[in-house]
């Protein structure tokens, strides 16, 4: 039971849904895995978006989109063995969880243990996101965080990998790395204070980029910040040989 | 507020409150088989199907159940009348407490239904997200990759 709600609207628009959706109390609701088990004493208003945000994975021409209502098993089904696949399988141990996580709850929750979400920064996707009283598109990279996401949009085109460092398995990974052959950009996430990306040529990290580094991580009980430095380096030779 | 879906093969109209999840309303109607683990969706105790997928009704918000399939454990097999993937845990001996058991046997149904010979890798994955603190997941793998 969440005994703060005590709306539930289910706006006809994504223009309606972004009206109600001004003020701290009311919040925009997908798959619910996040908010539902947070419950926020705060959020009395459930603006549930489900019926305005497409739930398929279509690919046309050198494009493909996923509508932001696709859960992750979707997109593991859909992209199978493919890096997509594999990383949205990765994102959670739970299939009952992956069933039900959309991937524009994952991306508006900036998740930064998630292997799909890097993988998506790395690729540098763009989103379609309602702001205002209109549909604009950005890339993945340059949201603030505004809107409503109705579409993710990338070339079928992409050269990305994506790994993941974790105690076990099952548990998020403390450090997600992800690389675009591509662009050469590198995307760095995991139990971090948001996304770190710099562009690597031939697998080489510049002084500049030691010293984001040294600032992004910390030393905490997954180990020292030299030590996770150290991982990202190994995950940068892997990816480039 | 009202909504409507079929609950373990009836029409249910259903009144709830704003805030009351699936896993509430399931165990309003005696429907004792959905457990308590956590309700932050980390135990898979409470494990219901939706539309043939095994998810977590702690999580579920009953607005969002309008139209759906759902169904428990209590729509497979009966005390005197078990489904065989309930005859093949116990078979196994892959029920000891039982709490986890109804939530196990209802993702292995979710696969089995998409895919009717999983490999044992295919029912570690089904199986990662339902927890169990006495039999462990050597016997309940056993009891599915017997079918
Ligand atoms: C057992 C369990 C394990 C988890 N493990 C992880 C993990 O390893 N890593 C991790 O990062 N998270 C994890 N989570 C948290 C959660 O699953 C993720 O944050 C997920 O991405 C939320 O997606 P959702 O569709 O369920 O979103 P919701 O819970 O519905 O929403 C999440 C947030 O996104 C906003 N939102 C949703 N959809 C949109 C949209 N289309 N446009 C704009 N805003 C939107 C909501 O307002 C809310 O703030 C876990 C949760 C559970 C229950
Ligand atoms: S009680 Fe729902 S997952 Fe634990
Ligand atoms: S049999 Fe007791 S928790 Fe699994």
């Amino acid at each position: 039971m969440w005994a703060s709600i005590q709306n539930i609207e289910q706006p006809a628009t994504l223009l309606e849904a972004n009206k109600l959706n001004d003020n701290k109390n009311s919040v925009l609701f997908s798959g619910g895995t996040y908010l539902v088990a947070q419950k926020s004493k705060e959020v009395h208003t459930l603006i549930d978006i489900n019926h305005l945000i497409a739930s398929k994975i279509a690919e046309e021409g050198e494009q493909i989109s996923i509508g932001a209502g696709v859960t992750l098993q979707q997109m593991e089904g859909h992209f199978d063995k493919d890096v997509i696949g594999r990383s949205a399988h990765q994102s959670c141990y739970s299939k009952n969880i992956r069933n039900q996580r959309t991937i524009g709850g994952e991306i508006a929750q900036k998740s930064t243990t998630s292997q799909i979400n890097v993988l998506l920064h790395a690729i540098n996707v763009n989103l379609k996101v309602f702001v205002n009283d209109r549909t604009t598109e950005v890339d993945i990279n340059s949201w603030d965080g505004e809107g409503i996401i109705s579409e993710i949009v990338f070339a079928k085109d992409r050269n990305v990998d994506v790994k993941g460092y974790s105690v076990i398995p099952s548990a998020p990974p403390f450090i997600v790395v992800g690389y675009n052959y591509t662009t050469k950009m590198c995307v760095i996430g995991g139990r971090t204070n948001g996304f770190a990306n710099f562009v690597v040529e031939d697998g080489k990290i510049d002084e500049a980029v030691e010293e984001k580094l040294a600032e992004f991580f910390a030393d905490d009980h997954h180990g020292s910040c030299n030590y996770k430095r150290h991982l990202v380096k190994v995950a940068l030779r892997d990816f480039t040989g | 507020m009202k909504v409507t879906f079929t609950l373990n093969g009836k029409e249910t109209k259903a009144e709830f409150a704003p805030g009351e999840t699936l896993f509430h309303y399931l165990r309003s109607q005696e429907i004792y088989s959905v457990k308590n683990g956590c309700e932050l969706g980390e135990c898979g105790a409470c494990t219901a199907l939706v539309d043939n997928k095994a998810q977590n009704s702690c999580l579920i918000m009953m607005h969002t159940v309008e139209g759906k399939k759902i169904e428990t454990v209590e729509n497979l097999g009966s005390k005197n009348n078990l489904h065989h993937l309930q005859q093949k845990f116990l078979d196994e001996g892959a029920v000891q407490c039982g709490y986890c058991t109804p939530g196990m046997i209802l993702a292995s149904e979710a696969l089995l239904r998409e895919n009717k010979q999983p490999s044992t890798e295919d029912i570690r994955d089904a199986l990662a997200g339902n927890l169990c603190r006495c039999t462990g997941y050597v016997k309940p793998i056993k009891a599915v990759s017997h079918e």
